[in-house]
């Protein structure tokens, strides 16, 4: 064997379908006596239609699979019309037999940084919505910590807190961020996501996280808004995060690095049409020194999210929802039927060849 | 497949030429009003230049890193002309490196690639380290999946229209090199000229007068201009069509390559020299931010620095220049294949002869990777083991 390869990826796509309803892409792949099928799944409401079906296979049919870059602009362009997630799922697939023919786990068949990635649980407590909800959260944060996640989110909401919000919010909201680290050790990691009215209500929640030493501040305002971030990231100690999507998130990206208007950038792979796409967002924030965090909700139960994280050492946390709707992302709706664990705060990512994606064949 | 063992050979390599040759002096930049020095020769001078030559009894130093999973990654880490110096190098690696490497699986790059390039800073280790590692453990992915390294990259494409570097001591050597160049099918053609504004001004309308508009021109100053030489020698190459300016000005001065590229439509190239000592991808962030190259040289280290660079300048829309052949290949980013000073063109092979990693050939003024179907020979490492001047 030695010598003459031992994978002999220099395999060729022989074809590409898209199942519906179940939403499940699979391309396949021949060569040197091999047969390989790679597959990832498209959430039922994102997928293609027909024709773009029709298009991608054309583009890839007969190419060989490990020209990835030269298949990539074609594919995006075959899946005109199509949901990125549509494209994200062709994509991931493709990444998903690339992986098996060489006989490595995602992360490694890209280059491995990792084998277990940490989770913070991604809090459902809403602090902004009274009281209740501020000692809910804080008892969520206590418990995520005695669990062992190695950090906790907190569920700002959309909450207006501005000039114009009543005052008693304004102050429900800033104790309620106050209340959440007075229930865990001071060191440990707190995020906290909530979309706000305005530029200055962004600040005031931004002021109650610095006092309190939080480790980001999620999508405080839309990502389109730079202007708005760029003031906000530079007034705050606390990093602003900031998420970019659609065909031109890594141009967004771009912009958010150049003009420091966010401190991490986040993409979901199915926003930004697969991996491909994702892990060069990852690489260009690498070099500013900015994390690109990997949204779990990447369509396949967080393997693809896992499997970047796998190979990149600038991105922090896997999110962890907790209860049905997490079990439900993490088993794609019941599609997945060995879905991914959490065990002393992480994920340890599987050796097994591919994404590690197991289907529920019924 | 984990790495479990790290061994040095110091084998005979026979007798070699050793060669110290001179370069020619360092001058005032024309006219010498600025005050910078430059290179008074420029590339393919020749001259009568002083130099000492002997041939000596060699060394080369292989490094092996030895895995559990049949294939072991391995390079010539350096050569030499005494065996001592080189069983020293070995023993340096043993003892300051080799334990961070032993235990992480060989597919891990990206883990190694970030652990060296600390490593790099902590123990002033310099950029060959993480590059020598890096490509093994690339070459090694190859070997496993049967595939160039270009296409287990990526594979953006199989060529791309070259250039050569042209050269010369007078404007008639320049202008007769580039239509050498042009007869070799190169698609254009580079100079190395330090002549100062009025005298590069002279040379580019003779270069493009003789080539018509279908050559490729493009300048490298190498530093030797100020800011505003280099926004007049930039007008200049707008108006005679240049490709790009190359190293305009000192790669440390960002605030003066902001400027000139915001004052040229010509796109300009910095960051070869700060590229070299080291610190891409990560201080290519700036210049990118700041708009002070409109192209990044590629000098990063290693393949998995290089394609980081790469997709970090795809991702703001710009191009890298340079790098390893299959790298540049791999991406779609990079405009022309550079073809150097590197000696004569490597012609195209049989490929009955060739391995699947492939040779690099220049054809028809395209760079590609022609590859056979052979496999790719492994060292037998009982004979180097027992051959060998010292394993360590």
């Amino acid at each position: 064997m030695a010598g003459d390869g031992v994978a002999a990826a220099d395999l060729t796509i022989t074809g590409l379908e898209v199942r519906a309803p179940a939403g499940v892409a699979r391309v396949f792949a021949e060569g040197r006596g091999r047969e390989l099928a790679g597959q990832a799944l498209i959430a039922p409401d994102r997928l293609p239609p027909a024709a773009a079906v029709e298009r991608m296979r054309a583009a890839l049919a007969g190419r060989p699979l490990a020209d990835r870059e030269r298949i990539w602009p074609d594919l995006r362009a075959a899946a005109a019309g199509s949901d990125p997630a549509a494209l994200a799922g062709v994509d991931v697939a493709l990444w998903d037999l690339w992986s098996k023919a060489l006989g490595l786990p995602l992360y490694r068949a890209i280059g491995g940084f990792r084998t277990r990635v940490p989770v913070c649980l991604a809090g459902v407590a809403a602090c902004g919505s009274g009281g209740a909800g501020a000692e809910a959260a804080a008892a969520e944060a206590a418990a995520a910590e005695r669990e062992g996640y190695r950090g906790y989110r907190v569920a700002g909401g959309g909450t207006a807190i501005g000039a114009r919000a009543p005052a008693r919010v304004r102050k429900r909201v800033l104790e309620a961020v106050q209340s959440v680290r007075e229930a865990v050790a001071p060191d440990y990691p707190l995020l906290y996501r909530g979309a706000a009215a305005g530029g200055l209500e962004a600040l005031a929640v931004g002021r109650a996280l610095d006092r309190a030493g939080y480790t980001w501040f999620e999508d405080p305002l839309p990502g389109a808004d730079a202007e708005a971030l760029r003031r906000l990231a530079a007034d705050l100690d606390t990093p602003v995060l900031a998420t970019v999507s659609g065909p031109a998130a890594g141009r967004q990206a771009a912009g958010h690095l150049a003009r420091q208007s966010a401190d991490l950038i986040r993409v979901r792979v199915p926003a930004v049409g697969g991996v491909t796409e994702a892990l060069k967002i990852v690489r260009a924030a690498e070099a500013f020194g900015v994390n690109c965090e990997i949204d779990p909700d990447d369509g396949n139960g967080g393997l693809a999210a896992a499997g970047i994280m796998g190979a990149a050492r600038n991105a922090m946390f896997l999110l962890w929802e907790p209860g049905e709707r997490g079990d439900r992302m993490r088993s794609a709706g019941g599609r997945i039927s060995a879905p991914m664990v959490a065990q002393d705060g992480h994920v340890t990512l599987s050796a097994e060849p591919g994404l590690g994606l197991r289907l529920d064949r019924n | 497949m984990l790495i479990k063992e790290v061994k040095f050979y110091v084998a005979a390599a026979g007798q070699r030429e050793r060669a110290a040759v001179g370069r020619g002096g360092m001058e005032l930049a024309p006219p010498g009003l600025s005050g910078l020095f430059t290179h008074g020769e420029g590339i393919g001078a020749g001259g009568d230049l002083p130099e000492y030559r002997e041939r000596m009894p060699a060394y080369d130093l292989i490094l092996r890193l030895v895995t559990d999973g049949g294939l072991d990654a391995h390079a010539t880490y350096a050569t030499g002309f005494s065996a001592t110096e080189l069983a020293w190098q070995a023993r340096e690696f043993q003892v300051k490196v080799a334990h961070l490497l032993t235990g992480i699986d060989a597919f891990d790059r990206e883990r190694i690639w970030q652990r060296l390039w600390y490593t790099q800073r902590f123990m002033y280790t310099g950029r060959g380290l993480i590059q020598t590692v890096d490509e093994m453990l690339w070459d090694l992915a190859s070997r496993h999946a049967r595939l160039p390294l270009y296409r287990l990259l990526g594979g953006a494409r199989d060529s791309l229209p070259a250039y050569r570097n042209i050269g010369g001591r007078t404007i008639d050597d320049y202008v007769a090199d580039a239509a050498r160049a042009r007869d070799e099918g190169f698609k254009g053609g580079k100079d190395h000229s330090y002549r100062g504004v009025a005298g590069n001004t002279e040379l580019f309308r003779a270069l493009r007068g003789a080539m018509g508009d279908d050559f490729i021109l493009i300048h490298d100053a190498v530093e030797h201009y100020t800011c505003d030489e280099a926004i007049r020698i930039g007008r200049e190459m707008e108006r005679l069509g240049y490709a790009w300016i190359e190293e305009p000005l000192q790669d440390f001065d960002l605030m003066g390559l902001r400027k000139l590229c915001a004052a040229l439509d010509l796109p300009v190239m910095a960051m070869e020299w700060v590229g070299s000592l080291a610190g891409q991808p990560f201080n290519a962030s700036a210049f990118i931010a700041m708009q002070a190259t409109d192209i990044v040289r590629q000098r990063a280290i290693g393949i998995t620095g290089q394609i980081k660079l790469a997709q970090l300048a795809e991702t703001f829309g710009l191009d890298v220049h340079g790098g390893n052949a299959h790298v540049v290949l791999a991406i779609h980013n990079d405009p022309l294949y550079e073809y150097g000073s590197e000696g004569p063109l490597p012609p195209p092979q049989d490929p009955a002869t060739l391995t699947f990693q492939g040779i690099r050939v220049i054809d028809d003024g395209r760079m590609r990777i022609q590859c056979g179907d052979l496999p790719a020979p492994e060292p037998d490492w009982d004979r180097i083991e027992s051959e060998a001047v010292e394993v360590l």
